[in-house]
């Protein structure tokens, strides 16, 4: 952790110039569908990027190439320097901890064991778990208020809980980076806030960074330091919430008409969608 | 549940338990204090290896079913549902009635045709939007038959005489039992076991979701042909010496999950010493039962099986 956060500092001082991600005219193809079209953007360590979009714009296909699950068809991904492309599987988990819509487990298991699954690019044959992997679990099933959930099954939880343990599962990696699709989707307000807020301040103490999808704009504007709009594969627009959640923006990407006020306490855009 | 070393013991000692009763019982009674010259060829050419063969095939059925069960994400995953059984008899078939003279050709032809039975299997069962359980048992079945009709075909058209006992064998005939076809079926198992064994915290996450093993670090496609070819090699081993003893790899896996939870580091090597008391207990059962006339085995382990199976498959 003391390293992680050396890195994050002689990047804000601008001694080093290692971004925790980086994309250089990275493109997605699906056959002769272009998803992804020459995105170029620095993520520092430290920051949380959120990409908006309309549903197909390509935002997961963006978001699964950075762990190499989506094959890229031109440009390069570096994350800490490294490219992607040069890296294991094993060292792509220890690196970068994915949050995906949850499937329904055929077999049961506990939050204990789903969440220690999260350990296994630290592991290796097949005996027991170090103290050190079960120390981790405790700890981001307690960071995801799961405390008590231990010897639960998962698929006798809620949507929220569910996810929650998905979180916890990504944070037991300690990978700096966290990718998220659409983590707060049929959740309450309560726990969508909770996951932004977690992850928002991950990135702040642990050095990482994290990539979250979403559509909703509201916790887009308040939680993330860059915003990234697409449109059919294209970058319309990145950088400060101030900057890239306007009406004109808004209009563009998903054809509505919204109000943008800016929130005068913590100076972030407040999207009202008018109907 | 952990895989203990309490565990490990208790299973093992219940192995030699019935590896034990399955020496001791049979159809002609030996009086262990004074003991004849043929009882003695009895107990140590027939009964022994035969019992030493039911805890090797039934080890590497249950060992493989818990792998592809895993894999497979599906509970209901056997390799005699699945037709890798079928494809290993006719293999074997091939091989005994053209290539009877070649050494090992049983057993080799034995894994090829198990090989391409999973291959064409999991190809039918899958599809761009994953692999449902009606999908897989579907395939599974379409197989079977197929193989099932080839296997009949190919006996009723060949020498009846010379195929007589394959029918019975076809439903699990321990009875050919050597001590070579125990040394085949024992290194298999060891080499095989050790490989699936080793995959055992890679398909805790296969279990989960494939995608899910991607993302968290497990090379999937290394573990998916690991899987296959150590089943394969399994159960056409353990076919080309006793026949397909069927329900096998669906029974103990499930049992030992039902026992100690579905982490595989505690599934496959529990699966593999229980699956091995299993199948020696069930052919005690079939050679006792009648006697002197024989149940083929499989009439045992179905028997468990089938309800189980239905259990499951309305779960």
């Amino acid at each position: 952790m003391t390293r992680d956060r050396t890195l994050k500092e002689t990047t804000i001082t601008g001694q080093s110039e290692v971004s925790a991600l980086r994309l250089s005219d990275v493109s997605v193809n699906f056959g002769n569908y272009r998803a992804v079209s020459d995105f170029t953007f620095d993520l520092p360590i430290g920051y949380l990027l959120v990409i908006l979009g309309v549903n197909g714009a390509g935002k997961s296909s963006l978001l699964r190439c950075i762990n190499c699950t989506v094959p890229i068809s031109g440009g390069s991904i570096t994350i800490f320097g490294k490219d992607v492309a040069s890296l294991s599987r094993r060292e792509l988990a220890t690196n970068v901890a994915v949050v995906a819509q949850e499937n329904e487990t055929k077999f049961p298991i506990t939050v204990f064991q789903y969440v220690l699954s999260g350990r296994y690019s630290h592991s290796f044959g097949f005996g027991p778990d170090s103290s050190e992997d079960i120390a981790a679990v405790q700890n981001a099933i307690a960071l995801c208020n799961l405390s008590g959930y231990d010897n639960r099954l998962m698929n006798e939880l809620s949507g929220g809980e569910r996810q929650r343990a998905v979180l916890a599962r990504a944070i037991a990696t300690q990978a700096r980076i966290l990718l998220l699709d659409e983590p707060s989707a049929n959740l309450d307000p309560g726990n969508q806030s909770m996951i932004f807020k977690l992850v928002s301040s991950r990135c702040k103490e642990c050095g990482g960074s994290a990539v979250i999808v979403t559509h909703d704009l509201n916790l887009a504007s308040y939680f993330a330091d860059t915003v990234l709009l697409m449109e059919r594969g294209r970058l319309i627009d990145i950088g400060e919430p101030t900057k890239v959640l306007t009406s004109d923006n808004l209009r563009k990407t998903y054809g509505i008409e919204a109000s943008v006020e800016i929130d005068s306490q913590k100076m972030r855009p407040r999207i009202t969608i008018l109907y | 549940m952990k895989l203990s070393l309490k565990t490990l013991l208790i299973s093992f000692f219940l192995l030699l338990l019935s590896v034990a009763i399955g020496v001791s019982v049979g159809s002609e009674p030996i009086n262990f204090h004074s003991i004849s010259d043929l009882q003695k060829s009895i107990l140590l050419e027939i009964r022994l290896p035969r019992v030493l063969l039911a805890a090797t095939v039934g080890a590497s059925l249950s060992i493989s079913g818990a792998a592809l069960q895993a894999l497979l994400r599906n509970p209901l995953a056997e390799p005699y549902l699945l037709g890798v059984s079928n494809g290993a008899a006719l293999g074997t078939l091939l091989a005994f009635v053209f290539l009877e003279s070649i050494p090992f050709s049983r057993s080799v032809m034995a894994f090829t045709g198990a090989a391409t039975a999973t291959f064409i299997v999991y190809r039918i069962a899958k599809t761009a939007a994953g692999m449902t359980s009606e999908r897989l048992v579907l395939s599974g079945v379409i197989v079977t038959t197929f193989l099932s009709s080839l296997i009949i075909l190919l006996t009723s058209v060949l020498d009846a005489a010379r195929l007589q006992g394959f029918t019975f064998w076809l439903l699990g005939d321990l009875s050919q039992a050597t001590y070579w076809s125990v040394a085949i079926t024992g290194v298999t198992l060891i080499l095989a076991g050790f490989a699936l064994i080793n995959q055992s915290r890679a398909l805790n996450l296969m279990m989960i979701g494939e995608r899910d093993a991607l993302d968290l670090g497990v090379e999937t496609a290394l573990v998916r042909l690991t899987v296959f070819a150590a089943a394969s090699a399994l159960v056409g081993a353990s076919v080309a010496a006793g026949g397909s003893v069927g329900y096998v790899g669906l029974t103990v896996p499930h049992l030992v999950r039902l026992a100690g939870g579905s982490d595989n580091r505690f599934v496959l090597p529990m699966s593999l010493f229980v699956g091995a008391s299993f199948v020696v207990i069930a052919d005690t059962v079939a050679r006792v039962s009648i006697a002197p006339r024989e149940l083929p085995v499989v009439a045992i382990t179905a028997l468990v099986g089938a309800p189980m199976f239905i259990y499951l498959l309305r779960k």
